[in-house]
């Protein structure tokens, strides 16, 4: 696109914006292919670059298109807004980072659905890349839009801009999609043609196939599918995490990115079944990669990038059944070459210390602990199977070890949520910070705790997916309630968002398909980068819902009965919707469900309904 | 790579040598770093065709080069290798003076400078404000500029380079009014100046030879 006066247009671009090289497309690794006969994929992520680079999922599909002859994947990221001004005065359509061809003349144009904040810079996106945003105003010529990710699972706020999503794990599903493409557009079939074969392979939805029809008080009364289309689409599951699939020749960053290291994969699912949390449900079953397998993948992933740093990723990472020889053997094998470690967040026990302590060497940052919920009681609710005493001991250890800050993640707004909860949160980040006192050991200093206290956003196909969110005034009171506490004692520190963003993210979270014409207001009105607080404008949302005539409390906070249609219900990640109902009865009941890799299976319906069961590394 | 600013351009050096599986050494302490320095940051924007990474390494001279080569980016070459004497100091505290060229330069910036630069040249003093880190500043910039040459549409300049002195490419323009985005500017070559007081190219100081500068 650039290719007259040799890219000067681009490099003037570049001159004046921060960061150039977020738009450089030149990194280690990145793949440049000739276009010629081939399936072509812009993989996009709607935020910008240091966000989109420290994202495994991409890199996994951007790896498994490449490998292909006959297909290949390029690279486009939100602009930033500076970046997003210089293509508008110049009038240049968006444009993929490594060939710089413009987005609008690919095949296939992929959105990765993370976070729903991300759905204005979807819209943004297309219509910088002179896309029609409406998939039903696209034509011949136009690339085929399709999305998937965790927000994949309820995609209908974004079904009118979306020509098909996958459900679950693309891995084997992409490379059924580039055959079934090329062969479609070598019979000449029309874009709906190509559609209707797409919407054959298993874990394919396309939105327009399935008609909604919504009850008076704006529920939804049925989805009908045209024709002898699936009633229900299930998620793509893989039976195992192949070393194929594993990114081993990953792209390389030229600047500071959030993640700037290797993330290595060393299982994906979790069963803990904390009912909040979205990830557990969706992504069962735990599936472990062998212990050799990973030693072997960590080396050759180091060997082609260069990285100096290896985190060890998933969901529960003191989970893996294989984590002491795991860790022991790559200190043996790779700390004489310098390479650090990092770990996510830590499970609450002395193991995940004494993993930590190998692992960190010397360097005592901060360990994070997820405890969620301020008491016994709530934490039994959403089946955080953590006790006050575990969490004492295990700050303790770590202190003893050396560590002098902690983060603590909690949630505020969880269902049943009472003012002792509430203080709770107080007085467990209290007795962290003291927790050598509170068990009688002596010395010791105490420790600097930070508070994380997240709005909690009721998400589908989660045990709480037909709860209200707390209003907002209610979040906000809360949020003083905590802040009043915390300014008492100068080593604790309380972080927490704004009411307004978890309050649009929970209506897009569990919207439905008219939501649509409140993103199209919205993009029109210039939301973008939502997920920014210094772009984020909440009365520009509130004049989009207004406009809509749709009113977003209808959304966010109104308990669903369980016989309502759930916009999502078709939808399904393989749990059975009668599981999640039974788990959230569970949950007010304050009982709490056990661990499916422990022994007892509850039948969530996974391994029930799907061609997949539980692959650990070693036999418990 | 001329976006790449120098920090990140260390971070790059580091993946190639751990690319191309040959060691470093690393400075002591909880977070080693590989002991590696670029003899001066070269500013965001600009292009270049001399820069000089210092770096230790138990590897052979001979092979260093064809070792690196297959995993340097596109548009990183190596020009040349030396070795120094044991006991010669970084070329970091050493540097002087910078050459750049710029241009191909737009017509009208082509024609001021033309009116502009003699009359720059003919003067003893030049204040001008820079901006530093405290605050703007009242510096005199002539001394800075050892030389500048206005030939057909190119600029070339000889400005202060290193902690001693120094005179950015693009301050010295906006004393003419230009924007550094006018025209590319590329840095052709940085001198260090050695005991005797001479200035050479990092090459010729390591070789013990001094050439016609």
């Amino acid at each position: 696109m650039f290719s007259g006066g040799g890219g000067q247009v681009l490099q003037q671009m570049l001159a004046a914006v921060e960061k150039p090289a977020r738009y450089l497309g030149n990194e280690f690794n990145a793949v440049h292919k000739d276009h010629s006969d081939k399936v072509t994929i812009a993989l996009a992520f709607p935020d910008v670059y240091e966000i989109a680079m420290s994202h495994l999922g991409l890199q996994i599909l951007y790896h498994i298109i490449n490998r292909r002859e006959d297909a290949l994947a390029e690279r486009v990221y939100a602009p930033w807004v500076d970046m997003e001004a210089e293509m508008r005065r110049r009038d240049l359509p968006l444009f993929a980072l490594e060939s710089q061809r413009p987005v609008r003349e690919f095949d296939l144009v992929g959105f990765t659905l993370q976070y729903e904040m991300s759905y204005s810079n979807i819209l943004n996106m297309l219509a910088l890349a002179r896309v029609p945003l409406l998939a039903r105003d696209r034509e011949e010529g136009h690339p085929l839009v399709m999305a998937g990710g965790p927000c994949a699972f309820n995609p209908e706020p974004l079904a009118d801009f979306l020509d098909f999503v996958v459900l679950g794990e693309a891995e084997e599903a992409l490379g059924e999609i580039i055959d079934v493409y090329a062969a479609a557009r070598q019979a000449g079939h029309s874009r709906g043609q190509i559609l209707q074969r797409l919407s054959t392979i298993d874990g394919v939805y396309v939105p327009s196939f399935y008609d909604v029809h919504y009850h008076e008080d704006g529920t939804v009364r049925e989805v009908v599918p045209q024709g002898d289309r699936p009633k229900t689409v299930f998620k793509r599951v893989l039976r195992e995490l192949k070393a194929e699939y594993y990114p081993t020749e990953p792209v390389v960053p030229y600047l500071d990115i959030v993640h700037d290291r290797l993330m290595l994969e060393i299982f994906r699912g979790c069963s803990r079944g904390c009912r909040f949390c979205q990830a557990g449900m969706i992504y069962r079953p735990v599936r472990e990669r062998p212990r050799q397998e990973l030693l072997a993948l960590a080396k050759a992933a180091l060997n082609s990038s260069g990285h100096n740093e290896v985190s060890l990723m998933s969901l529960s990472t003191m989970d893996y059944t294989d984590l002491e020889a795991l860790v022991d053997q790559l200190l043996g094998d790779l700390s004489c070459e310098r390479v650090k470690f990092s770990l996510p967040s830590l499970r609450v026990d002395s193991f995940s210390v004494d993993q930590a302590k190998k692992l960190h060497q010397g360097r005592r940052g901060s360990l994070t602990l997820a405890p969620e919920a301020g008491s016994q009681r709530l934490r039994d609710v959403i089946n955080k199977q953590v006790t006050e005493k575990d969490l004492l001991e295990t700050v303790a250890g770590a202190q003893a070890e050396g560590w002098q800050n902690l983060k603590l993640y909690f949630m505020i707004g969880l269902p049943s949520e009472t003012e002792d909860d509430l203080l709770g949160i107080f007085s467990l980040a209290h007795k962290a910070v003291w927790a050598h006192r509170y068990l009688n050991r002596p010395g010791g200093k105490p420790l600097r705790v930070t508070v994380s206290a997240a709005a909690f956003v009721p998400k589908p196909w989660t045990p709480f997916q037909w709860e209200p969110q707390d209003s907002m005034k209610s979040l906000e009171d809360k949020q003083r309630y905590l802040l009043s506490h915390f300014t008492k004692e100068k080593r604790l520190k309380l972080n927490y968002h704004g009411a307004e963003l978890s309050f649009i993210e929970a209506v897009f979270s569990r919207g439905d398909r008219r939501l649509g014409r409140v993103l199209q207001k919205a993009h029109a009105l210039g939301c973008r980068f939502d997920g920014w607080s210094e772009h984020f404008s909440f009365a520009k949302w509130l004049q989009a819902f207004a406009e809509a005539e749709l009113d977003p409390t209808f959304y966010a906070n109104r308990p669903r009965a369980r016989q309502e249609v759930l916009p999502w219900d078709h939808l399904s990640p393989g749990i059975s919707k009668d599981w999640l109902w039974q788990e959230r009865n569970e949950a007010l009941a304050g009982s709490t469900t056990i661990d499916c890799r422990d022994g007892y299976c509850s039948v969530c319906g996974v391994c029930q309904e799907l061609p997949v069961a539980i692959k650990l590394a070693k036999e418990k | 790579m001329r976006f790449v600013g120098h920090l990140d351009m260390l971070k790059t050096w580091e993946r190639i040598f751990r690319r191309a599986r040959l060691p470093m050494t690393f400075s002591q302490g909880f977070a080693p770093r590989p002991l590696m320095s670029l003899a001066v940051p070269l500013p965001v924007g600009l292009l270049s065709e001399s820069e000089y990474l210092e770096f230790r390494t138990r590897e052979p001279l001979e092979e260093l080069a064809a070792k690196l080569a297959p995993f340097l980016p596109r548009d990183i070459d190596i020009l040349g290798l030396a070795m120094p004497k044991a006991d010669e100091k970084s070329l970091m505290s050493l540097v002087r003076y910078g050459d750049y060229r710029v241009g191909p330069l737009p017509a009208e910036a082509g024609q001021k400078l033309e009116r502009q630069l003699p009359v720059f040249l003919a003067e003893r003093a030049v204040f001008m404000e820079i901006k530093r880190k405290k605050g703007p500043k009242m510096v005199d910039i002539r001394p800075l500029v050892k030389s500048a040459r206005l030939s057909q549409h190119e600029l070339r300049l000889r400005l202060a380079l290193g902690s001693r002195a120094n005179l950015r490419v693009d301050t010295f323009l906006s004393y003419f009014s230009l924007v550094a985005t006018a025209a590319p500017i590329t840095r052709q070559e940085i001198f260090v100046e050695n005991e005797a007081g001479l200035l050479l190219t990092p090459f010729q100081y390591i070789s013990g030879t001094q050439g016609e500068i």
